[in-house]
């Protein structure tokens, strides 16, 4: 009856339990003083019993319940192991699993055009977990009959593994499902008194940039140009360097050459070069040309600025600067 | 009677945010008063910068820059001229430098002060023509304050250089 099919392979615990059971022939019918025992049940149950034991032991397994009862005992430990190791077999190439099912989706996106049915994007589940396979294992062996629902082919264990993994993902959607709570907190994308709130603030902002805007003492009427940042126009000269400075040349003539030659008017920012520019300037360069020389700016600071103890530190007259135009002169006199 | 207490209340704080309005636009309009200078007085000094040991002029006064970089690449410094020059607003005045070139300098504005202590500024412009017609320093536009100097230096002269102060004397 097991000829068909293939041996099987038992637990150790299964096969110990027979081997221990050995003394436990005699405890088989005394009708039957040939009863097989535990390990010739296992033998006829793998189907490497010959004849004409077999068929001594298929009478006496016709006859004896206890006989029926040990050979479904191993039908269900055999469906779990088996199931167990298709389970794991396939959880070792599940990569190579998946990118044969991407290829096959490539194939079959080239071999023919989407069809509203087939466009979705296609889930590929993946083993179920120990314990819903041993679950579905044991639904299996429920019904007595295990090797019917065991599949043999590769692509059948991808379908069987499906199978476990929807079970599973249908639990964890129910688990994950919520329910409904009498007296909850609302959503959380309700924003009214965010919005309220952030439109409270922005009031607040608008009415003090208005206060500050009628506090801020910008320039009158009666002055044409506003006092802006010391900015430089030089004309075919744009390097800048301290003659007498430290690490300048001594000359006045010898000033570093322009960085880019017959440049055309660049503005910089004169600031950006001043040693300090926290100091109050008493002349503030609004703008210079150069014309064709090369030329600097310098803010030396002035006595009180440099060693003036006596006047307060910070004070307007402690950061006064002197303004100081220097240019080159190739051609002399 | 509760529109009455209301209306007393908005009296109130109508004429106290009037009442502070007023003192702002008086805060605002103050520094603003002055009366704009027409005219100024522009002072030029001269000096002729040279290494050859002579200390500076006392003649030039206390000018204490001098003594420090980048003035400081010179060690002599001798007095050669000190024009005053008054100019008329929007208006230039021209004088000869020593080396046959024009120095010229224009009063082109008075800067109000933003705040009470802030000082009036006033825009001045210089530039140096060349003998021939060329040009040697365009333009040099300052917002100086009164009695500042500020110097523009570097035409070369008789083994030295010069260096030109101006002063806006309102």
């Amino acid at each position: 009856m097991n000829k068909g099919q293939p041996p099987m392979v038992h637990p150790p615990l299964a096969r110990q339990a027979a081997h221990d059971s050995r003394a436990s022939r005699d405890a088989m019918p005394s009708s039957f003083p040939d009863a097989p025992s535990n390990l010739e049940l296992m033998q006829y149950f793998d189907g490497e019993l010959d004849e004409p034991r077999k068929s001594a032991v298929a009478a006496f397994v016709g006859a004896d319940l206890s006989a029926q009862n040990k050979l479904s005992g191993m039908r269900i430990t055999s469906a779990i192991v088996q199931h167990e190791a298709r389970a794991l077999h396939v959880a070792d190439d599940i990569a190579d699993l998946v990118f044969a099912q991407i290829a096959a989706e490539k194939a079959a996106e080239t071999s023919a055009p989407a069809s509203p049915t087939n466009a979705g994007a296609r889930v590929i589940p993946f083993p179920a977990s120990p314990v819903a396979k041993t679950a579905a294992g044991l639904q299996a062996a429920d019904a007595l009959s295990p090797r019917a629902d065991v599949p043999r082919a590769a692509g059948s264990q991808i379908a069987g593994s499906q199978i476990a993994g929807s079970q599973v993902a249908g639990s964890n959607a129910a688990g994950l499902q919520p329910s409904p709570v009498p007296g909850a907190r609302p959503a959380a994308n309700d924003n009214g008194r965010r919005i309220f709130g952030f439109a409270a603030l922005a009031v607040a902002a608008a009415a003090a940039l208005t206060i500050w805007g009628r506090l801020d003492t910008g320039p009158s009427a009666t002055s044409l140009i506003t006092p802006t940042a010391p900015v430089a126009v030089l004309s075919a000269s744009g390097a800048s360097g301290a003659p007498g400075a430290p690490g300048a040349p001594g000359a006045p003539g010898a000033l570093p050459a322009p960085a880019v030659p017959g440049s055309i008017e660049p503005q910089i920012d004169v600031a950006a070069v001043t040693p300090d520019g926290d100091m109050e300037h008493g002349v503030e360069v609004a703008a210079v040309n150069f014309g064709a020389h090369m030329g600097s700016i310098f803010y030396v600071p002035s006595d009180s600025a440099l060693g003036a103890h006596s006047l307060p530190h910070g004070s307007a007259d402690a950061q006064r600067t002197t303004t100081v135009v220097w240019l080159t002169d190739d051609a002399g006199e | 009677m509760k529109l009455s207490h209301r209306i007393s209340q908005f009296a109130v704080c109508l004429a106290l945010g009037l009442g502070a309005q007023g003192a702002i636009a008086d805060d605002t309009r103050a520094p603003a008063q002055a009366p704009a200078a027409s005219s100024v007085n522009i002072e030029v000094i001269v000096l002729h910068a040279t290494n050859d040991g002579t200390g500076i002029d006392p003649k030039i006064g206390k000018i204490t820059e001098l003594s420090k970089p980048p003035f400081s690449s010179y060690n002599s410094y001798k007095l050669l001229d000190r024009p005053k020059l008054p100019v008329e607003k929007g208006k230039q005045a021209k004088t000869k430098l020593p080396n046959d070139r024009e120095l010229a300098v224009a009063f082109k504005d008075v800067i109000a002060p933003k705040k009470k202590d802030d000082p009036t500024r006033y825009v001045v412009s210089a530039s140096i023509q060349k003998p021939g017609g060329n040009t040697f320093l365009p333009l040099l536009e300052v917002n100086a304050k009164a009695g500042e100097w500020f110097f523009v230096a570097g035409q070369t002269y008789k083994g030295g250089i010069l260096v030109i102060g101006i002063k806006v004397l309102p």
